[in-house]
């Protein structure tokens, strides 16, 4: 009569035992059971987090980490191809940074789909699953941020700038990341909805707590176990440990970095969001996209290429470079790119188009093989000549990486089980 | 002090079940059966049954907030909750509800919810920047005013799937009315919706004429008038389901006579406009204002008589009207169809209880299988096409009914699970009443952007975006549905860290706290008694407990008044009690 009931006593019962000392993520339900039994089998999955830097408008990776040097000057460009740290393998040389270190990095050079148009482009890649109307997906962050175990006072997921497609879907809203505007020039940010605000003072927030938490038991007493009452008991303790421990505000605070790493990173958005990535996932966020913008080049290419290319390649390559020396490159997976690529061929206002036939990832640590390339684009860049891949496949290495199967199955919030990536199958031979 | 009477409580409950026999007596004629008399006899036949105690009857404070969250989307104001304690009668329960039901606000909360189904979403929506927000409010406003003078449910379901721009206007006066409407929309100033037959802005989307969203349109028919999710049989057979790829591919085709932009009728009226407009100006003469653009939602002619399209389980031979949607609509609203009025019922039902005796909602015949109570949904939906569609009269039997009127306490025999009726669902509003719960709670004043909103209450709004205001991305976190998605697929609110944090930290809701309600009753010289009073009346629809009113005047006693009322206001809008439907 009650197999609801039983299923979600049941959740309490595995969830209670798996992450004791850790606050539970999200609310009770068939989706609890399925996570915690998740998490047992993932125990030496080789990713514990991930920091997605979104490449927003579509960039030209060709331009970037899989240049042309043979092709006629109206594909080629104008910039140069140089030689990087992984024998025979080029980058444009406006990536001269990664390209020291891209014997640490791993590159998908096949990556493609059928969907040239921003929104459903970004909807496609963020969520692994071609656009549905019937069906919601989740962004790769909340799936990932979903089924992660979280840490005390600190939410899974956050969104740094803009990058569409990167919420919930059909998990909820729950499951949305925290989201900070990063400003385009070093400012202050709003942390407002996140974090204490000055104006509440901790002994405030004490008194303002203790009073709430005698008003609550009168209601909250006799109806403890009940519907969504234990999920918001639950919510509300994690805001509170939130809100007192002040992690999310420090982590923002890159006052308390020294200037030598500041530089290193580079005072741009890219610099300060990659440097904000890197201390959210220190204090314990699973997930952080970083979005930037500014890519969708239909005209002057290339000036605007020679403005954005080298603070993105300083960030990219600060952000590696001390992930590894803090020994968290292991167990953090970067990845980076847009929506897709852009047109070979250059157009007659000096700019590239929209181009979803070919693009190229680059992605490293997390337990991936450094210094692999997968796949080839045909010399002019039209296409993947070899191991030509999908969305799907990057997403499903990605989940891979975090210890759970492709077809890993998770609840909408309707109830209905869906499995997460039926098309894609792992890129095995970028695994190390 | 305490004021819940649980006297009341216990002599409405006593009086109810007094009744008892008189049911099972009633005539056949709905209006004869004491109301809620239908949901009670399906509930208590199976709580007996199950040897299931149900939970008492809520006190009538409970009773009057869970009453006007969920019938007009606000809390009832202080003075409401006073006089209907203080009133005696003990039919106060049924006027209270035939009261709300017949509240201006009781039609927005109604039409807001057909703007889900309908899927009134800004995105899809075809229209100029200038004039969207406008049209997306009419939208609103066509179904409240229907919903307003209960129009029979099927009515207004007609004229939302037989919708065309014309309706039957003659080609010249419709296009003066069209300009003139487009002038007012320009100038703010949105027209009526009561003039409008039939709500072709249900049709009026981005590239209706691609095969894709008339797919979807279809789709959402289905999903939102018969309850049934189709997507699934779009690219292969449904999995769980009896419907084939044909059965979908024959249900699309009602849909695929419907364009919007110009008939080639409109296109020749418009240039012979145009040509007068350039004779006078050969002449000379002023030819007037120009002539905006306008588009319209019309029916073209089937072509391909070769495939039919077909209702689902219809006959091989369904005949089809010139129109394809018009029987389409005979067959929806046939007294007989299985799916119409179960629909509507389940809907309703999941509105009122927290969730649909049949989950999802349009998995009328997918999940059939696992409704709690198959009987009652058959006969309430039987019981609802005998009252003539009538929305309201369905509200009062779920409402009247004890089953509605549960306490959510559980005692130890009513069991953990409210899916048997045994007691109530404590369960989150939707995200425009928890809006409207914190402006009514703080007594701050409603701003959402647009001017074309100024004076609305959350839940008279209309579009699923408010462009320049704050409130967009408060109404996103606490689960505003997707009305882009064709099936009630991501649409259950739960709740979240993030819409905890924001009622307890983001700065512009704190501010709330201190202009509103607090600043006034501090002008007004109350003394600290009456004050909080009216603060837990005014949020928790209560009067405080004594241990309540002591820990608050003692921390009136710790520091300045004013700062101690705002964190008395902080801890009530910060508790369960204050945030869910219970």
């Amino acid at each position: 009569m009650f197999p609801i009931r039983r299923r979600i006593q049941h959740a309490i019962a595995r969830r209670q035992f798996v992450t004791v000392g850790a606050a539970g993520t999200i609310g009770l339900g068939l989706a609890d059971l399925l996570q915690a039994e998740a998490e047992q089998d993932r125990a030496d999955s080789p990713a514990k987090s991930i920091i997605f830097v979104w490449l927003a408008g579509g960039p030209a990776t060709l331009d970037m980490w899989d240049p042309k040097p043979q092709a006629s000057e109206e594909i080629r460009g104008e910039f140069e191809s140089i030689a990087t740290a992984v024998p025979g393998v080029h980058f444009g040389e406006l990536m001269s940074q990664t390209a020291k270190i891209a014997d640490r990095c791993t590159l998908v050079r096949s990556l493609h789909h059928n969907i040239p148009d921003h929104v459903p482009g970004s909807q496609y890649v963020m969520t692994g699953n071609p656009p549905n109307p019937a069906l919601e997906y989740p962004s790769i962050g909340s799936l990932s941020a979903s089924l992660l175990p979280a840490s005390a006072g600190m939410p899974a997921y956050f969104c740094l700038g803009d990058a569409a497609s990167s919420g919930g879907g059909f998990l909820g809203a729950a499951h949305d990341p925290f989201r900070v505007a990063i400003p385009s020039q070093p400012a202050p940010l709003s942390l407002d909805g996140l974090s204490r605000p000055e104006s509440l003072t901790e002994a405030r927030l004490h008194h303002r707590r203790q009073l709430r938490d005698v008003f609550e038991a009168s209601f909250v007493d006799s109806r403890r176990q009940i519907d969504v009452v234990p999920t918001l008991t639950e919510f509300q303790q994690q805001a509170f440990e939130i809100l007192s421990s002040n992690r999310i505000g420090q982590a923002f605070d890159l006052s308390t970095e020294t200037d030598a790493v500041r530089e290193r990173y580079g005072r741009s958005e890219a610099g300060r969001s990659t440097l904000t990535a890197r201390r959210l996932i220190e204090a314990g966020a699973r997930f952080v996209t970083v979005g930037i913008g500014g890519w969708d080049t239909h005209s002057d290419h290339f000036p605007i290429m020679r403005r954005q290319l080298p603070p993105l390649d300083q960030a990219l390559h600060a952000l590696i470079q001390d992930l590894a020396e803090r020994g968290m490159l292991e167990e953090t997976l970067v990845v980076c790119g847009g929506e897709f690529g852009r047109t070979p061929k250059i157009n007659a206002g000096a700019g590239r188009d929209h181009w979803s036939r070919a693009m190229t990832y680059l992605l490293a640590g997390g337990g991936l093989s450094p210094g692999a390339v997968l796949g080839e684009t045909d010399p002019r860049g039209f296409a993947p000549i070899r191991d030509a891949c999908s969305p799907d496949d990057l997403s499903a290495t990605i989940l891979s990486q975090l210890g759970f199967s492709p077809s890993h199955q998770v609840q909408t919030t309707a109830g209905r089980p869906i499995e997460m990536f039926i098309n894609g199958t792992v890129l095995t031979q970028i695994v190390g | 002090m305490m004021k819940i009477d649980p006297g009341t409580s216990l002599l409405a409950t006593l009086l109810f079940f007094a009744c008892w026999p008189l049911v099972n007596a009633a005539a056949e004629s709905p209006a004869a059966v004491p109301r809620g008399a239908i949901v009670d006899r399906h509930v208590t036949a199976r709580l007996d049954q199950l040897d299931v105690q149900p939970a008492a009857l809520t006190s009538d404070t409970e009773f009057l907030r869970r009453l006007s969250l969920t019938t007009i989307g606000q809390l009832p104001t202080p003075n409401q909750i006073r006089e209907f304690v203080a009133d005696p009668h003990v039919d106060k329960r049924g006027r209270m509800i035939d009261a709300l039901l017949q509240h201006d606000l009781h039609s927005a909360l109604w039409a807001t919810r057909f703007c889900e189904w309908t899927g009134n979403d800004f995105e899809t929506l075809a229209a100029g920047d200038d004039v969207k927000l406008a049209l997306a409010q009419l939208w609103h406003r066509w179904f409240r005013e229907r919903v307003a003078a209960n129009t029979p449910y099927d009515q207004i379901v007609r004229a939302v799937v037989t919708a065309d721009s014309r309706n039957d206007i003659p080609l010249d006066d419709w296009i003066d009315k069209e300009i003139a409407g487009i002038q007012a929309l320009r100038a703010g100033n949105p027209p009526s919706g009561v003039d409008r037959e039939s709500l072709e802005l249900f049709y009026q989307r981005t590239d209706i004429q691609d095969a894709y969203p008339v797919r979807e349109l279809a789709e959402r028919v289905s999903s939102s008038f018969l309850g049934v999710r189709l997507n699934c049989a779009r690219c292969h057979d449904h999995p769980f389901d009896r419907w084939s790829q044909d059965d979908y591919q024959s249900f699309v085709r009602f849909f695929d006579q419907v364009r919007h932009g110009q008939s080639p009728e409109l296109r020749r009226a418009l240039s012979e406009r145009l040509a007068n407009r350039r004779k006078l100006r050969a002449r000379g003469e002023s030819p007037g204002p120009p002539i905006p653009r306008i588009t319209e939602v019309y029916v073209a002619e089937r072509i391909d008589q070769s495939e039919l399209p077909r209702p689902l389980d219809g006959a091989r031979d369904f005949k089809v009207t010139a129109d394809a949607r018009a029987s389409l609509m005979d067959w929806m609203a046939a007294t007989d169809n299985p799916f119409f009025a179960k629909n509507l019922v389940n809907r309703a039902w999941a509105h009122y209880f927290g969730r649909g005796l049949v989950e999802p909602l349009d998995g009328l015949t997918s999940h059939l299988d696992d409704a709690t109570y198959p009987e009652l949904l058959d006969e309430l939906a039987r019981e609802f096409v005998v009252s003539g569609c009538d929305i309201r009269w369905l509200e009062r039997e779920l409402l009247n009914s004890a089953a509605w009127q549960r306490s959510s306490v559980t005692s130890k025999t009513s069991g953990g699970d409210p899916q048997n009726l045994a007691r109530a669902e404590i369960r989150l509003p939707p995200a425009e009443v928890v809006v409207d719960m914190w402006h009514d709670a703080t007594g701050v004043e409603r701003q959402f952007g647009d001017p074309l909103f100024r004076g609305f209450t959350a839940i008279e709004i209309g579009p699923n975006r408010l462009p320049d205001s704050p409130w967009d991305a408060f109404l996103d976190q606490f689960g505003r549905p997707e009305r882009s998605v064709t099936c009630d697929c991501g649409q259950k609110r739960r709740p979240s860290i993030r819409q905890v944090l924001t009622l307890m930290c983001d700065p512009k809701r704190l501010a709330d706290l201190s202009s509103g309600h607090v600043a006034r009753w501090l002008s007004d010289d109350w003394d600290d008694e009456q004050i909080l009073d009216e603060m837990f009346l005014q949020t928790l629809s209560r009067w405080p407990t004594a241990k309540e009113r002591q820990a608050a005047l003692d921390m009136l006693q710790s520091g300045p008044r004013r700062q101690a009322y705002e964190d008395i206001l902080w801890a009530l809008v910060n508790t369960t009690e204050f945030i869910t439907i219970h």
